[in-house]
Parts: C-alpha cells; sequence; structure tokens
C-alpha cells in the first residue's frame, strides 16, 4: 500500500471533496515538501522562524486532531487543550525522570492523549451539542486546576510533580538513542514535519476508512445512526480518543521544543483558540484548520508588537464568522473553482449582510 | 402460527403524568403486514419507539422470537432483526442518496477491527452493491449520486424506507410511510410496501383506511393510549368500538 | 468550635450574596439563550465593561450611585451594537457560529479593555454610607456586601416575576418558543430579540459594577466570570430562569465552602459538580427533558 492511495482519488463525497482530490494531493505533497527545503534556509538565515515553524506545526496537529472529531463527527470539543497538555506534560515528567529518547517519550504522549480523551469522552459523549462543550471544558479545567494547584503531588504526598503554576522548565532535549541529535533545532524541525505529515497522512486514511464514514453519519445524524444498528456512543468515544493521541502527540513535540510545559497548556482559552484557528481554516476540510493554525501563530506573532493584537485578531475573525463561514479553506476552493466568481460572492455577502441587519 | 414474532405483554409507558401507552398486549405473527391505526395521540409512534429501544417501558415487557428486548438500547435492537422508518423524514441530507443507504448496508460489516480503521470504504464493495440494489428497489438508483437534501419529496420518502429496508430487517415498523403523497405516489408506495412484506414482516402505522384495508392481514386499533380492538380488516370494520373512536373522536 | 461555626456561618453568607450577584450575569445568559438560541461567551466581557466603566465613573465623578446607573446602560448600548450588527446574520446559521462569533468578540473586548485600562486590577470606591461592618451573631460582615446582597436579590425578583407575570414575560416566552406566531401577531422578533439582549446585558453591567467594588476589576475578569456562569446555567439546564438563579446559589456556595476546605482547588468542585449533575440530568436540572 502506497503512502499516496490514502489520498484516494476515487473520493467522491461532496462533504469531503477538497483536498481528497487528485490536485489536492499534489497541493500538500508540494507544500511539505516546500516546508522541508524551508527549514535549512530559515535555520541559516533567521534561526527564530524555526522556532515559528516548529510552533506552527504542532499547532497545525494539534488544529487537525480537533478537526477530526468536529468536522467529522460533529463533536466541538471545547477541551482539546487537557490532551494537548496531558501530553506535554507527560513527555515533561518522563524526560526530568525516566528518559529523553523520542522513541520512548512520543508514543507516551500519544498514549496520555488517548487515555485522557477516552476517559473525558466516555464520560462526556451523551451529553449532545454545547452540553458535550461544555463538558470536555469542564473535564479540561479540571486538568488545569489539577496541573496549577499541582495536585498530584498533595496526593502523592511528594514535594512537586507539575510544578505549580510555573510548570516544568528547563527540560533536557529530545534524543534518539544517541544517534539523532534532537537539540539541534533544525533536526528537530524535520522529526516535526515528518511527525505531522504522518499524523495527516493516517487521519485523513482514517477519515476515508468505513469507521471514518459512520463517524460522519453521526455528525449528520446520530439518532438515525443508533437506529440502522451503529452503537453512537461506543463510535464517539473512540473517534474521540483517537483525536486525543494525535493532540497528545501535538503537546509532546511542543514542549521539549519550548523545554517548557506549563498548565496554560491546558487551559481553555486554547481551547478556544483552537476552536478559531479551525473555522478561520475552514471546518472539516481537515488542511483548512491546519492552515488556519499557521496563519493564527503568525498573525499574533505579527501582531504582538502592537499592544491591541488581541483587538485585531478578535476582528478578524468576527468577520470571517460573518462573512466567510466556509473560512480560508472555502475562500481558497471559491478562488480556484472561479475566480472571477469570487468577487461577486463577495458582494452577495456584503448585501445578504445588509439585508440582514437593517431588516 | 405458533409463537409470535414480536409480542407485547401489558405494556405501559408514561411520561411524568402523561400515559402515553396504556397496558398493551399485542403479538404480531411471522410474516405479512399488520397495521396499527388509531387517532392522532393515540400511542402508535410511542409503541414504535418502545418497541425499537428509544423508551423502556414503565410496566410490562416486549418479546421478540421469545427473547424479552424492552430496555435494549436502539442499535441492539437494530442487531436482533428490528428496524422502523420514520414519520418525519430522518436520514443523512448532506450525504448522496447512495451513501445515505450504504451507511445501512455497512452497518453490520463494520465493528472496531484494524481494518476498520485503515482499510478504505469503497474496500467493503459488498455494501456498495447491496445498497445500489437497494436503491433499485425503492426506484431510486437513477437518482444514487444526488444529495439526500436534493431530492423531490416522493424520493425522499422512499430513501427514508430504503435506508432502513437496508440493514435486511425480519421485521420492518414503518411510521406512515405514505404521509403527505400524492396519490400516484401513494401507490408507488404501497407496491413497494407490498414488495418488501414478501420477505420481512412489516408494521404499519398507517393514516389512510383504505390503505389499511386493502394490505392488511391484520388490524390493531390503539386510542388514547389504549389497545381498542384487534383483527382481521372485515372484523376492525364492523367493530363498534373503532367506529365510536373514529366517528365520535373526531 | 465558635471559630469554626462563625467561618461557617460567614461563608454561607459570603456564598449567597455571591450566589445572587453571578444569577444576574447567569441570567442574562440564560435568558438570551431561551430566547435567540444564542450562547454568547461575550457575556462576561459585558460584566468586564460594566465593571470598567464603573471603575471610570466613579473616579471621573465621584459617585458610585452614578457608575450603578450608567455604566450598565452603557454596557447595553454595546451589547446592542453586538446584536444588531454581528448577530443578527446569523440568525438561522448553526447555533456553532454565535459562539464563535462572540468568542471573537470576546477577545477583542479583552484586548481593548488592556489597551484603555492597562493590565493591572483596579478598584470601584464604595460609598462611604456602605462603609463599615455590621455584627450578625459573631461574624463582623461588611455593610457593602449586604446591600450587594440585598439589591441583587431584588433585581432577581424583580426580574423573575416580570418573566412569570408580565405581557412581556409572556411575549418573550412565546417567541422563544415559536418566533413565527409572534411574527404573525404582528410583533417585531427582530425588536424583542435586540431587547432581550441588551437586557441581558444590562444585567450583567450592573453585576459588574457590583462586584468591581468588592473583588476588584481586572482584564481576566470577562473569562474568569463566562466560565462560571455557564458553569452555572449548565447545571441549571439552558434557558431555564429558575435554574440559572438555583445554579448561582449553588455555585456560590460551593464557591464559598471550597475556600474553606481547600481554597487552590475549588473550581474542581465546581467543575466536577456540573460534570455529575449533567451525567444524571444531561439537560442540567431545570433544562426541558425530551418528551414523547
Amino acid at each position: 500500500m502506497g503512502l499516496l492511495d490514502a489520498f484516494d482519488p476515487r473520493e467522491a463525497s461532496p462533504t469531503t471533496d477538497g483536498i481528497l482530490t487528485n490536485r489536492g494531493r499534489f497541493g500538500v505533497l508540494a507544500l511539505i515538501a516546500a516546508l522541508a527545503v524551508l527549514g535549512p534556509i530559515a535555520a541559516s538565515v533567521r534561526p527564530f522562524w524555526l522556532y515559528l515553524l516548529v510552533q506552527i506545526l504542532a499547532f497545525a496537529l494539534l488544529a487537525l486532531s480537533l478537526d477530526f472529531v468536529f468536522g467529522y463527527a460533529g463533536l466541538l470539543s471545547f477541551g482539546h487543550a487537557a490532551m494537548f497538555g496531558a501530553g506535554g506534560y507527560a513527555v515533561a515528567l518522563l524526560v526530568t525522570h525516566v528518559t529523553p529518547n523520542a522513541l520512548v517519550v512520543l508514543p507516551a504522549a500519544v498514549l496520555t492523549g488517548v487515555v485522557v480523551a477516552a476517559f473525558i469522552g466516555w464520560f462526556s459523549v451523551r451529553a449532545r451539542g454545547i452540553y458535550f462543550a461544555m463538558l470536555t471544558l469542564a473535564f479540561a479545567q479540571i486538568f488545569y486546576v489539577a496541573a496549577f494547584a499541582d495536585l498530584p503531588a498533595s496526593l502523592l504526598g511528594v514535594e512537586t510533580v507539575t510544578g505549580g503554576d510555573n510548570g516544568l522548565v528547563g527540560l533536557a532535549a529530545l534524543e534518539a538513542f544517541g544517534v539523532v541529535d534532537l537539540s539541534s533545532r533544525l533536526n528537530y524541525y524535520f522529526l516535526t514535519l515528518a511527525l505531522v505529515a504522518l499524523s495527516l497522512l493516517a487521519i485523513v486514511r482514517i477519515a476515508n476508512s468505513p469507521f471514518g464514514r459512520v463517524l460522519q453519519g453521526v455528525r449528520e445524524n446520530e439518532d438515525r445512526m443508533a437506529f440502522i444498528g451503529y452503537d453512537v456512543e461506543r463510535y464517539k468515544v473512540i473517534g474521540f480518543a483517537i483525536s486525543g493521541g494525535f493532540a497528545g502527540l501535538a503537546g509532546g513535540l511542543y514542549v521539549p521544543f519550548q523545554s517548557l510545559a506549563q498548565p496554560q497548556l491546558l487551559h481553555w482559552t486554547l481551547s478556544g483558540e483552537l476552536v478559531v484557528m479551525l473555522l478561520l481554516g475552514g471546518l472539516g476540510t481537515l488542511w483548512g484548520p491546519m492552515l488556519g493554525a499557521g496563519v493564527v501563530i503568525l498573525l499574533e506573532e505579527q501582531l504582538s508588537g502592537f499592544t491591541a493584537w488581541e483587538v485585531i485578531l478578535g476582528a478578524v475573525f468576527v468577520v470571517v464568522v460573518v462573512f466567510a463561514p466556509q473560512g480560508l479553506a472555502g475562500v481558497l476552493v471559491s478562488l480556484r473553482d472561479d475566480p472571477k466568481d469570487t468577487l461577486g460572492k463577495v458582494r452577495d455577502a456584503l448585501a445578504n449582510y445588509r439585508e440582514k441587519v437593517l431588516k | 402460527m405458533s409463537e409470535p414474532l414480536l409480542r407485547t405483554d401489558s405494556v405501559t409507558k408514561r411520561f411524568g403524568k402523561l400515559t402515553a401507552v396504556s397496558d398493551v398486549s399485542l403479538s404480531i405473527p411471522e410474516g405479512g403486514i399488520s397495521s396499527i391505526i388509531g387517532p392522532n395521540g393515540a400511542g402508535k409512534t410511542t409503541l414504535f419507539n418502545l418497541f425499537t429501544g428509544k423508551h423502556a417501558p414503565t410496566e410490562g415487557s416486549i418479546e421478540f422470537r421469545g427473547d424479552p428486548i424492552d430496555g435494549l438500547e436502539p442499535h441492539e435492537v437494530v442487531a436482533r432483526g428490528i428496524v422502523r422508518s420514520f414519520q418525519i423524514t430522518n436520514f443523512f441530507a448532506e450525504l448522496s442518496a447512495l451513501e445515505n443507504v450504504r451507511l445501512a448496508t455497512q452497518a453490520d460489516r463494520t465493528g472496531f477491527a484494524p481494518d476498520d480503521f485503515l482499510a478504505h470504504h469503497a474496500s467493503l464493495s459488498e455494501a456498495t452493491d447491496e445498497a445500489e440494489a437497494v436503491l433499485e428497489r425503492i426506484g431510486l438508483l437513477d437518482v444514487a449520486d444526488r444529495t439526500a437534501a436534493n431530492l423531490a419529496y416522493g424520493e425522499r420518502r422512499h430513501l427514508e424506507i430504503g435506508i432502513a429496508l437496508a440493514t435486511d430487517p425480519d421485521l420492518l415498523l414503518m411510521d406512515e410511510p405514505t404521509a403527505g403523497m400524492g396519490p400516484e405516489q401513494t401507490d408507488a408506495t404501497v407496491s413497494l410496501i407490498e414488495n418488501i412484506a414478501e420477505d420481512a414482516t412489516v408494521v404499519l402505522i398507517e393514516h389512510d383506511m383504505e390503505i389499511v384495508m386493502n394490505v392488511s392481514e391484520r388490524i390493531a386499533v390503539m386510542n388514547s393510549g389504549e389497545l381498542i380492538a384487534r383483527g382481521t380488516p372485515e372484523e376492525i370494520s364492523r367493530n363498534e368500538a373503532v367506529q365510536r373512536a373514529y366517528l365520535g373522536g373526531e | 468550635m465558635l471559630a469554626e461555626f462563625s467561618s461557617v456561618l460567614r461563608a454561607t453568607m459570603l456564598g449567597i450574596q455571591l450566589g445572587m450577584t453571578l444569577a444576574l450575569v447567569a441570567a442574562g445568559l440564560t435568558l438570551i439563550f431561551g430566547m435567540l438560541d444564542v450562547i454568547n461567551f461575550a457575556h462576561g466581557s459585558l460584566y468586564m465593561i460594566g465593571g470598567y466603566l464603573g471603575v471610570t465613573i466613579a473616579s471621573q465623578f465621584g459617585s458610585f450611585w452614578l457608575a450603578l446607573l450608567i455604566a450598565p446602560l452603557a454596557v447595553g448600548v454595546v451589547a446592542a451594537a453586538i446584536e444588531v450588527f454581528g448577530l443578527r446574520a446569523l440568525y438561522g446559521r448553526n447555533p456553532l457560529y454565535h459562539i464563535l462569533l462572540t468568542f471573537g468578540i470576546a477577545i477583542m473586548v479583552q484586548g481593548l479593555v488592556v489597551e484603555i485600562w492597562g493590565g493591572q486590577s483596579l478598584r470601584i470606591e464604595a460609598p462611604e454610607m456602605l462603609s463599615g461592618t455590621v455584627s450578625i451573631g459573631p461574624v463582623q460582615y461588611p455593610v457593602y456586601w449586604l446591600f450587594v446582597l440585598a439589591i441583587s436579590t431584588v433585581l432577581i425578583a424583580a426580574v423573575w416575576l416580570m418573566i412569570d407575570r408580565s405581557d412581556l414575560g409572556i411575549l418573550m416566552r412565546a417567541s422563544a418558543h415559536d418566533t413565527e406566531m409572534v411574527d404573525a401577531l404582528g410583533i417585531d422578533v427582530s425588536k424583542v430579540f435586540t431587547g432581550v439582549f441588551v437586557f441581558g446585558a444590562i444585567l450583567a453591567g450592573i453585576a459588574g459594577v457590583l462586584l468591581g467594588a468588592s473583588r476588584s476589576v481586572s482584564p481576566g475578569m470577562g473569562f474568569g466570570v463566562i466560565i462560571e456562569a455557564f458553569v452555572i446555567v449548565v447545571i441549571g439546564g439552558l434557558g431555564s430562569f429558575k435554574g440559572a438563579v438555583y445554579g448561582a446559589l449553588l455555585v456560590g456556595l460551593v464557591t464559598a465552602y471550597g475556600a474553606l476546605i481547600a481554597p487552590s482547588v475549588t473550581d474542581i468542585f465546581l467543575f466536577a459538580m456540573m460534570a455529575v449533575v449533567l451525567m444524571v440530568r444531561p439537560n442540567g436540572l431545570f433544562g426541558a427533558t425530551e418528551a414523547a
């Protein structure tokens, strides 16, 4: 089975159209190749760019993991920070106490993400819609408070586990049996790029699997799915756990690079920001949210000079929600299909807005 | 006929103070078409909800092929071979007609083995073949690739039946399959129901008395949650309690 | 023993007072949801704007009372703008977009507040006549907190009566259930929507000023209170006014008692309570349960 088979050109479903076409898979490959070339250039011109790129890749992976459950299964998780942070803390603790071997700590991050997500999912899937969102948020906040107040330390009777509000700082760099030096930023970048690309491949593959189809059915009409014989709650928990594994990996890649695991990784505002990335990029397209993650992080970086960068970010977001609900992916697809028509669509959107607001 | 396919024993369902179904005991033998009739609010749909695991009965029991099924989850009931269609079309609006039906034919072929996560969904070619066969049977093969939301009303109603049919049920419960249809569509739907009844047991909830009298072998009449009569079409049409419920009630 | 009793009594009073003030925030949130089907993530921001405007007005004019009057009205104006220029364009779309829009607005407000008032925490000067403490049994209790309790309770009772009894309340409930019917009666539903949104915002603005003088006013307060308010309305049942009031009292008391037992992890009690409630009653304590 070749790698490319995952991006199946037979794909014909209206909801998964886009990246999964022939053109789309070459687009992705071209982008991965471009990023691979960009790495060494960035390393020699401005090493800071590498730092940004790794950050973008980690959040792209996190956004991808959320889009898999949100875009595909319709589960709005407002608690994905829990899996991200848990993966990050798992790596930080292993590096501090056991080993910095990437082949140990990264799988552990995935596993932690799966376990945390299965736990949260198992309790939350009975609730639906906004109640589901609030339950995931609540559970994620429990993890946040536990890390912030270093609850594990009190329970175990030791001095410190999570490091409280300071977090775990000064983590050693990862390595792989002494063969690959991952303290080199460029090597770490390549590792991250490779893992994010593989994750995308895996998620596209799962989305196209019989299981992925069931998740799509659940999103469309979960009641009916039950009445044709699917154990909907089980599918949702498993889908959520799979997503959590990728979110954990994202955290596991992010933390060693920052050399810091802090409670903020678990906070609900990070989950919220993640939802922003999804919507900005284009819900349910898988590639859109990854793009959205990149745009949000670049925007934050560019705007951080201004004190009011949040105002601009929020405003961009509001405009997208009102005028381009399909997000950047929708805009790009529209530009590709019919560039001239896009201008007309903008006009329509404005007219529509005026009519609704002034009615 | 020896053992009934489906049997209820003094089934009662209350929602708070409202008793939707009250002490209903009935049995449905295997094969053919049975109908449940009664005025609006008589408890017919609630009875379907009880049969299919949407609600558990407050009192009483339900048996399918001699095994109790009350309290099972909907998907567990489907696994036993009982499937329903809905009065209000309840499908996958954004998916194509083929995919709507395919989700149903795929159901008993999908589990949690590695291949279910890693194989391409198109590798379940039997599910696709079966789905196409169902579409042909319900007359929608021509529009297989059309998004469900874009189908005409009659087509949607048939797709609604097709989704249920595609699970290959032993007992198909159909909730007002002809609701809102014109005469021609109704005829087509009635032939479809008769065709389905050749290899599955069908229970209909239906308001159109002409259809009920023509196709049913047995009829049960409900009023205000209670079973007030049961019998062949001839017996029912002569039954005074039924006439009172219909003429006096509305 | 006496010391313990007095700290429990004090926590109880504090919890009730906090609960009633949170009820002002949660009531708006739940009313807006019940009517407009909008989960208003910016509701905490409106509360925060109330607090900050309160600070400015109180320090400019030296009058707490003026702040209590003007700041909530100004919050109402901001809310009207949000409803008309933002939400109105989204009605009829997936309710998810409401969350996302109001989340975007919340981010903007957060940034604006830091831009205008800076990052440090501020405080509204409570009026002279409400300073000092009174003895209630063994507890020395601040007069201002009693005042907050009284005014919150009166407001909540008034809103409750209004929703339950008045024509306006009936109209509001009617448009929540069936906007087409209200349309048919010749009433402009979009005006009712704007009205409810503004009304909910004013309640939040009042809470912002009241708590701005007992807690403090800081850029984190918007996001902080919205989580508390969500917990409250989810426990009480989205859209239920009664649920919001009981939920708020519950959350206020749990917060106050939690501070006695384990101050650093009080939030865990709240979230665990919410999780338990939802597992037992997936639509909250007073939420609409699925009928037939």
